[in-house]
C-alpha cells in the first residue's frame, strides 16, 4: 500500500531510516536499501556512487560510500549494521536511477543484518510515525529552499 | 567585416532562444525551478543564462560540452558537466523577480549562432524590465561589431566577458575548429575585447582564461600582464573534461600548478607583484616568486585570507563576487578548485599544502 504526502508516495509496507532517509525492505534477515523519496529529490540528479572497497561489513552509522549529484555529495551510511552482500550494478552504470525508479531499480545495496532484534527500533513502520516524519522534513527541506516551487 | 552566420533553424520546435534559454543548474536550484542543494552551506544568487538553438552552437572547441561536433543530439548535451534545464523566458524573469533579494548577478551566455545578436538583445530587454540586478553578457565574437556591442551598452549591460579560454594564439586554433562562415580568428577576438574595452571603460570587461589546455604557465601570465595593462580582468577557469568531448579524456591541471597560477594572478592584480619577480623554467613553468618586496612577502604569509582562491567573477552591487558557478569547474567530491565563499580555516590548511610554496619562494 502507498501513502501520498505532498507530492511523494510513500510505500507502507517498507521500513523507512529517519536519519538516513532510506526505505528498507527486511525479508529473512537480509535489507533491500533505496532512497526515500524526498532526498533523492533534493540531492539534486545522481552522477556517481562509491563504495567502500576496504570491507564489506559494517556497523550501523558507518560508511558504506558516497553518493555523489550534480552539486552534491553525502555519505552513505549503513542504516543498520552487517555484511553487505549484494551492490546493484544497474545503479552503479546509471546513478540517475536513483532518481527516477527510487523504489524499483534505483535500490542501492543489500545487507545480511548482524543485529537486527536490537536495531529494528531505529527504523518507522507505523504509517501514523511515518507520516509525521515526513511531513516535518519536507517542511525542513522547505525551510532551506531545497524543493522546487 | 565578418559574413553573418547562417540561421539553421527548424520551424518545427518552438523552444528555441528568445522565447525559451537554458539555465544553469545551480541558478535553476536559487530559483527553486528544480529542486537540489550544495554540499556545503553558502548564499548562492549568480544566475546564468544560455541562449538554445535546435541546431546549437556552431563553434567548435574541444573541450566544450556544446561543440557543435561533439556526440549526441544537441538538446541532450551537458555544459560545464551538468545538465541545463530548458525555460520560458517569460516565466523566468517573473521566476528572478520573485527572488531577486537575492540574485547577485545575471549573465546571459551567447552560443555561435546567426539569431544570437538578436535574441539577446531582446532577452536582455526581457529581463531589464523586471529586475535590476546588475546582467553581463558572455559573448560570442564571430556573431559581434560594434554596433551590435553598443547596443548591448545602451541596454543597461554593466559587464562584457569574452570566452577566449586560450591564452595563446597555438593553444586557442589547437582545440578549435572553424564555424561554418570562417569567422574563427584570433585576431576578431582580439578586435571584439579591444571594441568592448572601448565602449565599457576601464576593469568592465572580463576575458576567460582556462588553466589546463595545453598553454605554459609563462603564456598564462603574461597573458594576465597584457589584460591588465588594458584594465581588463582576467577570470580564471580550471579545466575540467567534459565526457564525450574531444578532450574528453585529458586531464585536469594539475591542483599546485592550478593554486600557484591563482596565487599570482591575485598578486598581480591585487599587490602589484612585478613581471621582473616572476621566474621560468626553460618550458615555461613557473618556479620562482621574489618575495624581497616586503608588501607581496606579507601577503603570501597570509594569502590574503583566502581571496586569490575564490571564483573569479563579475561583481554584485557591493562589489563582491556576485557570479561564484558553484561546483562549475570541479566536482562535489573534490577539493574546491575556486570558492564560491571565502575557504575556512579548514579550507586553508589544504591550500597551503597543495601550493607547496617552499619549492618556488626565493
Amino acid at each position: 500500500m502507498t501513502i501520498e504526502i505532498n507530492k511523494y508516495k510513500l510505500r507502507t509496507d517498507l521500513f523507512y531510516d529517519p536519519e538516513n532517509h532510506y526505505w528498507i525492505a527486511i525479508n529473512k534477515g537480509v535489507a533491500k536499501i533505496g532512497l526515500s523519496p524526498l532526498v533523492q529529490e533534493t540531492s539534486g540528479s545522481f552522477v556517481a556512487i562509491q563504495f567502500n572497497k576496504e570491507k564489506d561489513v559494517f556497523a550501523r552509522k558507518e560508511s558504506i560510500g558516497s553518493l555523489e549529484a550534480e552539486k552534491h555529495v553525502s555519505h552513505m551510511k549503513a542504516p543498520l549494521s552487517g555484511k553487505v552482500i549484494a551492490k546493484n550494478e544497474a545503479v552503479i552504470e546509471n546513478p540517475r536511477l536513483l532518481n527516477t525508479d527510487s523504489y524499483g531499480e534505483g535500490w542501492l545495496v543489500e545487507i545480511e543484518l548482524s543485529d537486527e532484534e536490537n536495531e529494528m527500533k531505529y527504523l518507522l513502520q507505523d504509517e501514523e510515525e511515518i507520516k509525521i516524519w515526513f511531513e516535518n522534513e519536507i517542511k525542513k527541506h522547505e525551510e532551506k529552499g531545497w524543493i522546487a516551487q | 567585416m565578418i559574413e553573418e552566420l547562417p540561421v539553421l533553424e527548424s520551424k518545427t520546435n518552438k523552444q528555441v532562444s528568445p522565447d525559451f534559454v537554458r539555465i544553469s543548474a545551480a541558478s535553476a536550484m536559487a530559483l527553486r525551478m528544480q529542486s537540489g542543494r550544495f554540499s556545503r552551506d553558502f548564499k548562492f544568487g549568480g544566475i546564468n543564462i544560455l541562449l538554445n538553438y535546435n541546431n546549437g552552437c556552431l563553434s567548435d572547441c574541444g573541450y566544450c560540452g556544446l561543440a557543435r561536433t561533439r556526440p549526441g543530439a544537441y538538446e541532450e548535451k551537458s555544459f560545464i558537466r551538468v545538465e541545463w534545464p530548458l525555460v520560458d523566458t517569460d516565466f523566468l524573469a517573473e521566476r528572478m523577480a520573485e527572488h531577486k533579494d537575492k540574485l547577485t548577478r545575471l549573465c546571459i551566455s551567447q552560443v555561435t549562432h546567426g539569431r544570437a545578436h538578436e535574441d539577446t538583445y531582446e532577452i536582455t530587454k526581457k529581463i531589464r524590465e523586471k529586475v535590476d540586478t546588475p546582467l553581463s553578457l558572455l559573448i560570442a565574437p564571430p556573431v559581434l561589431n560594434r554596433e551590435k556591442l553598443q547596443s548591448y551598452f545602451d541596454l543597461g549591460v554593466d559587464m562584457i566577458g569574452v570566452g577566449l579560454d586560450a591564452v595563446s594564439e597555438e593553444t586557442f586554433f589547437k582545440h578549435r575548429t572553424d564555424v561554418p562562415n570562417g569567422s574563427l580568428k584570433w585576431d576578431n577576438y582580439w578586435d571584439i575585447i579591444n571594441l568592448s574595452r572601448e565602449i565599457w571603460g576601464p576593469w568592465k570587461v572580463n576575458i576567460h582564461t582556462v588553466v589546463g589546455l595545453g598553454e605554459t604557465d609563462k603564456e598564462m601570465i603574461d597573458c594576465f600582464y597584457k589584460l591588465y595593462e588594458n584594465q581588463i580582468f582576467p577570470y580564471l577557469f580550471s579545466f575540467n573534461p567534459e565526457p564525450d568531448s574531444r578532450m574528453g579524456d585529458w586531464d585536469q591541471p594539475e591542483i599546485t600548478r592550478w593554486r600557484r597560477i591563482q596565487l599570482v594572478k591575485h598578486l598581480i592584480e591585487f599587490h602589484g607583484l612585478k613581471k621582473e619577480h616572476i621566474g621560468f623554467d626553460d618550458i615555461g613553468r613557473l618556479v620562482r616568486i621574489d618575495v624581497s618586496d616586503e608588501k607581496i612577502n606579507e601577503v603570501i604569509k597570509e594569502l590574503d585570507g583566502g581571496t586569490p582562491f575564490k571564483t573569479d567573477g563579475c561583481p554584485d552591487t557591493e562589489g563582491e563576487v556576485g557570479c561564484t558557478r558553484p561546483y562549475g569547474s570541479y566536482r562535489p567530491t573534490e577539493t574546491f578548485r575556486d570558492f564560491p565563499f571565502t575557504p575556512e580555516m579548514s579550507d586553508m590548511d589544504v591550500i597551503r599544502a597543495e601550493l607547496k610554496l617552499d619549492e618556488i619562494i626565493k
